[in-house]
């Protein structure tokens, strides 16, 4: 039974503070992806789970013992690396049992394990090969058996797959996602992208600058998103904001530049606030334009094929509508938008925080 | 790309060909002068076509001034000195590139300036030093009245172990021409360039420093080490002021200083140039040994390294 517990964790490099206080639980069993933009920590973060990186505040624990002050091959974890960082001059086979031969496991042993992850991984026919004599995804899997022949409480990965091309990306990732369940492990990848983030992880742990802005099941993530960099940053189609404020009774809004928003009856927020309202563009639906309701003029359609994104020109920010593939739209005309009030995320202005 | 440019091409190969005759003709001059008798070589203009005394000449040449003895001489010294400069370098890039400590970085540029200070600029000092290395503790111990006492409760001749010097000694040949920073530098370079996820996957699958090191570091620079080991071998054949001026003792020639001997033993005879001619050929060879068996290596490494 493995977990990983982060405990205030701060880092600093000299005084650019990079980690400001991450908290964590993360439980065993569980595939734990940390998401968020480049720059935000979440390499530093995992490295520090691994021991490459010292800790500067706070604490981790891995199965409850406080790792901070423990060698790397004292934690029991074992990590995959983006560019793989396999030992040039080893063979596949050596590559993969090197922690073993370091352990002076008894030579049989080692054939027995080698062989058996081979298997696992389908890289049996290569064994004898040199690391540059693979492609890119063989490679890919010589270095996750060399993680997993360790048989670690945690495994850690960051951005496996960034190096792989779109195809092989996505046959890896509904691999890796076997292997974590077959394994009974505790995993945690770091990756930027959201969509490999979503189909991994069963905790989604999203960062932002030095800081974790929210912790969930990637459904519960998308469903509500804690906080504004979270409802900008998840979801393929980037959500639409607007600046508004909620009416005096509770029931409805008023956007900035004339709209309003009813909520149908039901407290839509706490009375007489400035807040952000928040649409996705697959909630909101083409409707006849209405005096005083959301709309706006045609700017651009893009055809995806199974949906049209029609950005319309409100006169302010503009947004974008996903509407249905078979919708023809004239050119610059006028559109009004129906929403429900269960699809708006509030977020308070000044917090960013979800209301 | 085709380029056609005869004059170009003229003069570059007339100024090739001008350089390998320069390079072989006296290579060629000494293979001739081994074949042939003492009066034949003497004669002017000396012969050009090679004669039948080779194998006579070459044996005088072994049996002469104990060539057989310096040429194991020079062996022990250049081999020493090769696998003595790797090892020394390879350690102290590592330490400089690998590990935080104080002053690393003064370490590094310690070593850097001593580019600038091969073993003929420093003859002097480092002869004292290699006459006396522990001379200095004999000072300290009499500066410090401690001779007396450690003399007394050990029983230790400290005079004995001031006076141990190293000339005369292979310590003596090898160890003052063993320290390098050329191949430091070279090896900090190399290890600049391996990628620091090497490291990190090394220390998370369990291995020490000194692991790394050996089953990492070491096999990654195998092109680096055969080239050196090329280069520094025939430095160390070749090394001719250091010891002519350690060694006195004919025991402990080297076969460059033992040729050289021959030729200003005797200033009034003339010198006998079919026979030193020959100890010159069976000088030349093991250095030429050693180019033509790790070439293969070399080219090797190059190119496996290059995929
Ligand atoms: N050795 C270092 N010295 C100083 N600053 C560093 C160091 N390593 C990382 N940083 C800084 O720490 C911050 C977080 O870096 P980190 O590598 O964790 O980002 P990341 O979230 O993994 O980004 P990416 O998605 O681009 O890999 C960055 O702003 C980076 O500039
Ligand atoms: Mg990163």
């Amino acid at each position: 039974m493995a977990t990983v517990d982060i405990r205030k964790v701060e880092k600093s490099y000299g005084p650019a503070k990079v980690l400001h206080g991450v908290d964590l639980e993360i439980r065993h069993g569980e595939f734990a992806v940390i998401l968020g933009p480049s720059g935000c920590g979440k390499s530093t973060l995992l490295r520090m789970i691994a021991g490459l990186e010292e800790i500067t505040g706070g604490e981790i624990a891995i199965d409850g013992r406080v790792v901070n002050r423990l060698e790397p091959r004292e934690r029991d974890i074992a990590m995959v690396f983006q560019n793989y960082a396999l030992y040039p001059h080893m063979s596949v086979a050596e590559n993969m049992s090197y922690s073993l031969r370091i352990a002076h496991a008894p030579k049989q042993t080692i054939r027995d394990k080698v062989a058996g992850v081979a298997g696992i991984l389908g890289i049996g026919d290569f064994l004898a090969r040199k690391p540059t004599q693979l492609s890119g995804g063989q490679r890919q899997r010589v270095a996750m058996g060399r993680a997993i022949i360790r048989e670690p409480k945690v495994f850690l990965f960051d951005e496996p797959l960034s190096n792989l091309d779109a195809k092989l990306r996505h046959q890896m990732r509904t691999e890796l996602k076997r292997l974590h369940l077959r394994l009974d492990a505790t995993s945690i990848l770091v990756t930027h992208d959201q969509v490999e983030a979503m189909s991994l992880a069963n905790r989604l742990i999203v960062m932002n600058a030095g800081r974790v802005e929210q912790v969930g099941t990637p459904g519960e993530v998308y469903a509500r998103p804690a906080t504004l960099f979270v409802a900008g940053f998840i979801g393929s189609l980037p959500m639409n904001f607007f600046k508004g404020k909620v009416a005096d009774d509770g029931r409805s809004l008023s956007l900035d530049g004339g709209a309003a928003l009813a909520g149908e009856g039901a407290q839509i927020g706490p009375p007489d606030r400035e807040v952000v309202v928040g649409v996705r563009p697959d909630a909101l639906a083409l409707a006849p334009s209405t005096a005083g309701g959301l709309g706006g003029r045609v700017e651009l359609v893009e055809d995806l094929g199974s949906v049209k994104l029609v950005h319309l020109d409100d006169g302010r920010d503009g947004f974008v509508v996903a509407a249905p593939p078979d919708t023809e739209l004239g050119e610059a005309t006028e559109h009004g938008v129906k929403v429900r009030a269960k699809d708006l995320h509030l977020f308070d202005a000044a917090s960013g925080r979800r209301l | 790309m085709i380029e056609r440019t005869p004059w170009l091409d003229l003069v570059c190969h007339i100024l090739l060909i001008a350089g390998v005759v320069a390079v072989c003709l006296p290579l060629y001059y000494a293979l001739i002068a081994a074949t042939h008798t003492l009066p034949d070589v003497l004669q002017v203009p000396m012969p050009l076509t090679p004669g039948n005394e080779l194998w006579t000449n070459l044996k005088t040449a072994m049996a002469r001034g104990d060539l057989g003895r310096q040429l194991v001489n020079s062996l022990i010294v250049s081999v020493g000195v090769t696998v003595g400069k790797i090892a020394l370098s390879i350690l102290s890039a590592f330490a400089i590139t690998y590990f935080r400590f104080p002053f690393r970085m003064t370490a590094f540029w310690l070593i850097f300036a001593t580019l600038m200070l091969p073993i003929e600029v420093r003859i002097v000092p480092t002869y004292a030093v290699a006459a006396h290395p522990l001379q200095g503790l004999g000072w300290l111990l009499d500066q410090t009245g401690l001779r007396g006492p450690l003399e007394s409760l050990t029983g230790w001749n400290v005079e004995a172990v001031v006076k141990w010097s190293l000339l005369d000694s292979y310590a003596g040949l090898i160890l003052p021409l063993m320290a390098s920073a050329t191949a430091t530098f070279l090896f900090r370079q190399l290890f600049l360039t391996i990628p620091e996820e090497l490291l990190e996957a090394a220390k998370i699958d369990g291995a020490s420093p000194m692991r790394f090191l050996i089953d990492v570091l070491w096999p990654m620079s195998r092109t680096n080490v055969v080239a050196l080991t090329v280069i520094l071998f025939v430095f160390g054949w070749n090394q001719y002021l250091w010891p002519l001026l350690i060694t006195t003792e004919a025991s402990m020639t080297t076969a460059v200083i033992g040729l050289s001997k021959q030729i200003s033993a005797a200033p009034e005879a003339v010198p006998k140039w079919n026979t030193l001619m020959a100890g010159a050929l069976l000088i030349t060879l093991p250095p030429v040994m050693v180019v033509v068996a790790l070439q293969r290596w070399f080219v090797k490494g190059l190119v496996d390294s290059e995929k």
